[in-house]
């Protein structure tokens, strides 16, 4: 195996449910911007803010949709899901944003540890 | 790598956890999740019970030293937590 | 070996403070270092100066002050956190044209970056969340 690098940042929680979602997004943008390489790694309700059909939520409250549109400026590129989650969200790879990547559950414990840190949003 | 679970044992947090706990990890169950002594058939036990802990502290706050007694569950202290953060060089939380 | 504390739960809403605490003293009882606690999402609440608890409850403010007092902790808030939820230093106060504030040092507003470097920097990085 090799040496784990970078930082894999975990989203769990949805847009316009709790604002954990636009604090682990802007974690992972400013730990880019220092130059630091990050990867997105979606579970649960988190994979809510992978639908490419998203709107705006109630008058001025933020979306989180740019802030996801964002990322690839930043070259945070490799958003990821596990195949079980979107399962039990009953959502299919085509209703996502074009890039994510989805691996099989049984894999994610040796994909954690190929990172060498982790934050948990 | 070493996973803390602060919430209860049929939560997102927990479910999400078990599919990310590797083999040589340990699990500790801290504030809500010392429930998980009430629940011998929760999924962690099924495939980790040598290496899952109850923060003995947070045990006794919950009420659950006789069930973690009966279904013979390892408790440690704040002390043996630490111990555990010692050990794994990787701590996710998960909440 | 150095530890940092990344505190995400809001006093009095989520235990994550008192557990925090509880493993910031141990730690330091067992000969350990702190590099520093970040407060983040609603953990910045852990830094207002006005909270007042009920005479039989801890108050955190006071707790995590004492814990820098008694052993040089730095106490990093998050500041686009903090801003957000009405947390700020009287610099901050000003620059906004608020009539009050409620950071006072030992607390720093900081950005997010500091808590990346303490992720790097520490041996350890422990969530309470």
């Amino acid at each position: 195996m090799t040496e784990p690098n970078g930082l894999l940042v975990i989203i769990r929680h949805a847009p316009y449910a709790s604002n954990l979602l636009r604090e682990g997004l802007d974690t992972a943008l400013v730990a880019a911007a220092f130059g630091q390489p990050v990867d997105l790694l979606f579970l649960g309700q988190g994979i809510m803010a992978l639908l490419h059909e998203q709107g705006n939520g109630a008058p001025g409250q933020k979306a989180s949709r740019p802030t996801m549109d964002m990322l690839e400026m930043y070259d945070i590129e490799r958003l990821w899901t596990s195949q079980e989650a979107l399962q039990a969200l009953e959502l299919e790879p085509s209703q996502l944003l074009g890039s994510v990547e989805v691996l099989e559950a049984k894999r994610l414990p040796d994909f954690l540890k190929s990172y060498s840190q982790i934050l948990n949003f | 790598m070493l996973h803390i679970l602060t919430k209860a044992p049929d939560s997102d947090a927990a479910q999400q956890m078990l599919q990310a706990v590797g083999e040589n990890d340990a699990i500790i169950l801290t504030e809500a999740g010392v429930q998980a002594a009430l629940h011998s058939e929760w999924g962690g036990f099924q495939l980790h019970s040598a290496r899952i802990f109850l923060l003995a502290e947070d045990v006794t706050a919950w009420g659950l030293d006789d069930a973690v007694a009966s279904q013979a569950l390892t408790a440690v202290d704040i002390d043996g937590f630490i111990a555990l953060t010692e050990q794994h060089v990787q701590t996710v939380t998960w909440y | 070996m150095e530890y940092g504390l990344l505190v995400m739960g809001a006093p009095y809403t989520s235990p994550a403070p008192h557990s925090a605490l509880r493993f910031a003293h141990t730690l330091l009882a067992r000969g350990h270092q702190i590099g520093g606690v970040f407060f983040y999402h609603e953990g910045v609440h852990n830094a207002s100066a006005l909270m007042a608890p009920p005479q039989d409850e801890l108050n955190l403010h006071k707790a995590w002050v004492e814990l820098h007092n008694a052993h040089q902790v730095p106490l990093d808030v998050c500041i686009a956190a903090a801003l957000r939820r009405g947390i700020m230093s009287e610099a901050e106060a000003k620059r906004h044209g608020k009539a009050s504030f409620n950071l006072e040092a030992p607390f720093e507003l900081t950005g997010l970056g500091q808590l990346l470097t303490l992720q790097q920097r520490c041996d350890r990085l422990i969530t309470f969340a």
